[in-house]
Formats: C-alpha cells, sequence, structure tokens
C-alpha cells in the first residue's frame, strides 16, 4: 500500500486539493469574511500598481497624440500644416474635457435629483477571471467606503462594493451571474429580480405572468434591499416570452449603461443611500 | 526555499498584474486569453510534482482572492489543469510550439469547466450556451498567446541558476 501512495503521490495531492478547494468555496458562500479578506491583501498589493498603470497609459496616450505623432508629421509638413495639428490636437483635449465634463454632470444631477451623497471614482482595473465580472477603483475606506454600497454612474446602476482597502474597492458589476437586484417594472409595477448573465444582457426573473411587460418597459431598482436608492434605472425589457409553464415570464434586459465603458462612477455613502433606500421602500 | 517562495509569488502577482490591466485593457469587452492559465501550463511542463500542484492551487487561489468573490472555483480549476497537462505530457512530446498552444487550449476549457461546474454545484447558476461560447473564445486566444509566453519563460527558466535550484529542490 505505501509503495502505492508514493507512485501516486501527484494525484492524491491534485484529489486533495481540489477537495480543499470544494470545502473553501462552500465556506465562502457561507461567510464571506475569507475572499473579503483575501481580497484586501491582494488589493494591497495590487491596487497601487493598477493606479500607476491608469496613469502611465493616460501619459503615454497623452505623449502620443501631441507630440510624437505631431513630431512624425510636423517633419513632412511646412509650418502651417504643424500649427493646424496642434491646433487639432488641443481640441481632441478640449473634447475629452467636454466628456468628461458631461459625465461628471450626469453624476451631479444624480446627486441633486435623489439628494445621495457620494463619492466619485476612477475605474483602474478589472477582474484577472473572465467568469467574474469585478471592476478595481481608486477609493476606498479612507473616503468612507464600506461593502455593500451602491454604485452608479449618473443614470442607472453600475452595481455594489463587494471589498474595500483603505485606498481602493472592489466593485460586483451587475452583470455578474451571482448579482442579483431587487427591481420593478415602471409601468405595470411589476415586482422582480434582476441577474446578470454573462453577455451583455440581463434578466428579469420572478415576474408573474398576469402582469404585462412589454419590449421597451424601463426597469428600475425597488429601494426594498436597502442597497439601491428606489427608482434607480437599471435597464430596458427587450423581450418577453411568457411562460408555457409556470408562474413566472422570461423576460430579458438591456442594461441602461455600458459596462465595459466605465470611466467614472459614483459610489453612494451609507448613510445617506441606506436612509433613502429604507425610505423610499417603505413608502 | 523561502527566496524560491518569495519570487513564485512575486511571478503570480505579476501574472495577476497583467491579466487585470494589460490582457483585460486589450480586450475590454470580450472574453481575453488566461495568462494566469499559461502559467499553469507551464507549471504542468517543467514541474510534475506534488510542489508544482501546489503551486498552481495557490496561482487558482490568488484569482479568487482578487475577484474577492468566492474562494476555489479557480483554485480547483488550476489544479484541474495542471494535472490534465501532466498526464498529456507524460504520454506525448509537448514543446512549446502548436502542440504547446492545443494543450492550453484544452487545459483552459479544462479550468473554465471547472468553474463553471462549481458555480453550478454551489451557488446554483446554470450554464448557458454562451458560457461555451465565451469559453471556447477564451480557449482560443489562451492557445493563440500560450506558445509564445511559454517559450520565453521556458529560455529564462533553463538559463537562470534559480530554475536550475527550483527543480533541485523540488525534486529532492
Amino acid at each position: 500500500m505505501p509503495e502505492i501512495l508514493r507512485r501516486q503521490k501527484l494525484l492524491l495531492t491534485v484529489i486533495g486539493l481540489v477537495l480543499l478547494a470544494g470545502q473553501l468555496m462552500s465556506s465562502s458562500i457561507d461567510n464571506d469574511k475569507l475572499p473579503r479578506m483575501g481580497s484586501v491583501v491582494i488589493s494591497a498589493v495590487l491596487s497601487p500598481l493598477e493606479v500607476l498603470h491608469h496613469e502611465l497609459t493616460l501619459s503615454v496616450r497623452r505623449v502620443w497624440q501631441h507630440y510624437i505623432w505631431l513630431q512624425g508629421v510636423e517633419e513632412e509638413r511646412n509650418s502651417l500644416s504643424v500649427r493646424m495639428k496642434e491646433i487639432e490636437a488641443q481640441n481632441s483635449k478640449l473634447i475629452e474635457f467636454e466628456e468628461e465634463n458631461r459625465r461628471l454632470k450626469d453624476l451631479l444631477n444624480f446627486r441633486e435629483r435623489t439628494g445621495s451623497n457620494g463619492v466619485l471614482a476612477t475605474i483602474v482595473g478589472r477582474d484577472p477571471s473572465n467568469w467574474v465580472k469585478t471592476v478595481t477603483i481608486n477609493r476606498g475606506s479612507e473616503d468612507g467606503l464600506r461593502p455593500g454600497l451602491a454604485v452608479v454612474d449618473g443614470n442607472a446602476v453600475v452595481g455594489q462594493t463587494i471589498s474595500v482597502n483603505q485606498y481602493s474597492a472592489k466593485i460586483l458589476l451587475l452583470s455578474d451571474n451571482t448579482s442579483a437586484i431587487d427591481a420593478i417594472v415602471q409601468n405595470s409595477r411589476a415586482q422582480g429580480t434582476v441577474e446578470g448573465a454573462f453577455e451583455k444582457k440581463l434578466f428579469l426573473r420572478y415576474v408573474l405572468r398576469e402582469y404585462p411587460v412589454s419590449p421597451g418597459d424601463r426597469v428600475v431598482s425597488s429601494g426594498l434591499d436597502g442597497v439601491y436608492p428606489k427608482g434607480t434605472l437599471i435597464g430596458v425589457v427587450t423581450t418577453v416570452e411568457p411562460a408555457s409553464n409556470g408562474l413566472f415570464q422570461n423576460i430579458e434586459l438591456q442594461p441602461s449603461t455600458d459596462l465595459n465603458r466605465l470611466e467614472t462612477v459614483l459610489v453612494l455613502l451609507p448613510d445617506q443611500s441606506s436612509k433613502n433606500a429604507q425610505e423610499q421602500g417603505a413608502q | 526555499m523561502i527566496r524560491t517562495a518569495v519570487i513564485f509569488v512575486a511571478l503570480l502577482l505579476f501574472g495577476l498584474f497583467i491579466q487585470a490591466t494589460f490582457i483585460h485593457g486589450l480586450f475590454p469587452s470580450a472574453p481575453a486569453p488566461d495568462f494566469l492559465l499559461i502559467l499553469v501550463v507551464m507549471l504542468g511542463l517543467n514541474y510534475k510534482s506534488p510542489g508544482g500542484a501546489l503551486g498552481a492551487f495557490i496561482l487558482g487561489l490568488l484569482a479568487d482572492f482578487a475577484s474577492a468573490r468566492f474562494v476555489g472555483p479557480n483554485a480547483a480549476g488550476a489544479v484541474l489543469a495542471f494535472y490534465f497537462v501532466v498526464v498529456i505530457s507524460g504520454h506525448t512530446f509537448v514543446d512549446r510550439g502548436a502542440i504547446g498552444g492545443l494543450v492550453a487550449f484544452v487545459a483552459c476549457c479544462v479550468k473554465s469547466t471547472s468553474f463553471l461546474l462549481m458555480r453550478w454545484i454551489y451557488v446554483g447558476v446554470t450554464p448557458a450556451m454562451s458560457d461555451v461560447t465565451a469559453l471556447l473564445i477564451e480557449a482560443i486566444l489562451t492557445a493563440v498567446l500560450a506558445p509564445f509566453i511559454l517559450h520565453l519563460l521556458s529560455q529564462r527558466t533553463r538559463s537562470s541558476t534559480l530554475g536550475r535550484r527550483l527543480e533541485g529542490e523540488i525534486y529532492r
């Protein structure tokens, strides 16, 4: 027997590690302290590098657009063409500022509209796995963040914070398969739960079939989960399939925000957002 | 031994950094090649021992911690992918060329399938056709990138005194 064990050492190690992984998975579902603790440690090392990478990428892009490319053109053109290119570069910068201004205005309007207080944050990294939809932002507990806070982009729901470091945090996007948001259809007031799917779509589940739901209907947060303020836009219904059997309809949504192009988000701070959500959910 | 472990962890964190920034920066809205899986394939080709399996487990565990969601699915997938590479390379000559890419393709399928199965069993999220499509795209992209990375890593491993020491320590 010991000879067999010695020869199959690798196989036994693999089996043991897989069983350990299963046990860790089971434990992390019951208690999210373990993944959160690990994430804090990893983020403490990775987040500064992600922020540095983000700043370097912006700098390189600026240098390329405003200097190197122009050098290449300047060699081939006369001084008037060079001046024209410089003006075009300044115009590009202004357009970028205008776009950033629009995004920030949307966020400010959201804050004024809902009375929510929040922290602006920039996306600096994405999840290394293809199967988990999370992003890293450059704000953390130093700015008052904690796990379980709603995150919006000024127009619609983005997700919620799941892990917070001192200077960074992880957001679980609403497109993740394990994300669930309590929601209502604005027209019919049908209640359901919005769940993520892998592609750019969401599912609205547990809507009873007697409630009329049509493509084009807006779906908003109900406020009942105590995370998202009531009435925050989630998405628009794209397809509705009446259930042949069973109680519920099969409803697909298009999210109202492009989760692959997020740059700046607003994290709703705990006191105001939970108070708003609870008050509005009770109404 | 401690120095070896520190260097190994540094390589893992570098892999996570590359995956979270450069790789996903190049593929913002689509499945991206799994750089970490290529490291697992490298472990399976060069360190066919319980130490290599442990290294793959730690690599998957770090990926799980970086996701801050569930601990275990990436770790289990990485270990199974590692074992697959060890078994295949024991029966077939696997170089760093096209065969290495093919092995990386199947190893990526093994890892991602394991992830989806564990998520189905423990969380109740049923895999959809879109998941299968994404799995195949990720595996193809990883297979394309794998030969270059494996070639680079194998050269570094062979030429360094540390690399020779790593093999000696693990097989001691």
